[in-house]
């Protein structure tokens, strides 16, 4: 949770120190929401089909058609059962995976309303995992436990300015999970609302 | 929305989507049905004595230790490190380490513990060590010299009340 608030804290001095040097159309603050889908097998079968992220963000236009946008996204996917059987012994494992991501869009106005652009963050994955194993008919074996990765993330971006306040996006960031570093690929749909 | 937020964002929607879905499926440790391909248990087969200790060792890729069961749990106790003190209950029994890093993987072995051995019993009518039998004073079991094998007590033959064996011989020697 420190470490949240920390994160939170740089995403704020970021945009505000932007909106304080009064940049064009710097410093805007808000906040996102969006749908994230796990986009590749192995995240799939640990994470489930659809989540959530929760964040905020700042927006801040370097210069012309150029900007940056930090932003915090957090984001919680449905938990995942495996199971297998065989030789009268059975597995199972159920997980749940959620993810603290700090990070950086590019983006480029394409027009009024479109940007496009590419996004790199720094990603702290979580599963939470309660695994048993049962080698002998009611005699199961459960651990259940929390692994915890700091991996890179990095995808294109591309928003739709709604409103002035309200803008729509699509990303997909692709990120490596687990011991293994499998791929761990996440395309989200949302919505920005700057204050 | 309008159309031109949909001709701005469809196409990049499906684009990601493409990116998002390549790419071929492989099987990991830390998935079900997967136990013993990334983490191993030493040694893998085992046998014991009832009471006696073995040290498991797990073999991760990336250190760390693991949490040690015996299935069932009638078959002995473990220590945090994978010290096992097998139980006095013979049969077969499965070892399981799961990796504290991560539950998700694990490994399996087997062990077995022996049946205890048969009880010791000594018969009084018997000596059974090198050394001399002190007879009663009713002369019933006198002085035996033996060399390092079991003698049958016996009535000493003689006023003496002595009477001798020879290694490798008996009955007495007359």
């Amino acid at each position: 949770m420190a470490q949240l608030h920390r994160d939170l804290l740089l995403v704020c001095l970021v945009a505000g120190q932007a909106q304080a040097v009064e940049l064009p159309g710097a410093g805007l603050l808000g906040v996102q929401g969006a749908l994230v889908v796990p986009a590749s097998p192995d995240l799939r079968k640990t994470a489930g089909s659809l989540g959530y992220a929760l964040g905020v963000h700042g927006t801040w236009a370097i210069q012309g058609r150029h900007s940056l946008r930090p932003r915090l996204d957090l984001t919680w996917l449905p938990s995942a059962s495996q199971a297998s059987s065989g030789a009268g012994s059975s597995q199972s494992m159920t997980t749940r995976v959620s993810s603290r991501s700090l990070g950086v869009d590019y983006l480029y106005g394409w027009n009024d309303r479109c940007s496009l652009g590419f996004g790199v963050a720094e990603t702290r994955w979580s599963v939470a995992s309660t695994h048993t194993l049962t080698l002998l008919p009611g005699v199961p074996v459960t651990q259940s436990g929390t692994a915890s990765w700091t991996r890179q993330a990095l995808g294109p971006v591309a928003t739709y300015r709604i409103t002035r306040q309200l803008e729509g996006e699509v990303r997909l960031l692709r990120s490596h999970i687990g011991q293994e570093n499998q791929v761990a690929s996440t395309v989200t749909t949302g919505l920005l609302w700057r204050f | 929305m309008s159309r031109s937020a949909y001709r701005c964002l469809l196409p990049a929607s499906a684009l990601l989507l493409a990116l998002a879905c390549g790419g071929g499926d492989r099987v990991s440790g830390d998935r079900a049905a997967t136990v013993n391909q990334v983490m191993t248990i030493s040694p893998a087969v085992a046998t014991l004595a009832p009471g006696q200790t073995l040290q498991f060792t797990a073999t991760i890729p990336w250190g760390g230790s693991a949490s040690w069961s015996v299935v069932p749990a009638t078959g002995g106790t473990f220590s945090p490190t994978g010290l096992f003190t097998a139980s006095t209950t013979q049969g077969s029994y499965r070892i399981v380490a799961m990796w504290s890093g991560d539950v998700r993987y694990s490994a399996t072995a087997q062990a077995t513990i022996l049946p205890p051995p048969p009880p010791t019993t000594s018969k009084p009518d018997v000596v059974s060590a090198s050394g001399s039998q002190q007879g009663s004073a009713s002369g019933a079991v006198q002085n035996a010299s033996v060399v390092g094998e079991p003698v049958s007590a016996r009535t000493a033959a003689d006023a003496s009340a002595t009477s001798q064996v020879r290694h490798g011989y008996d009955p007495l020697i007359k």
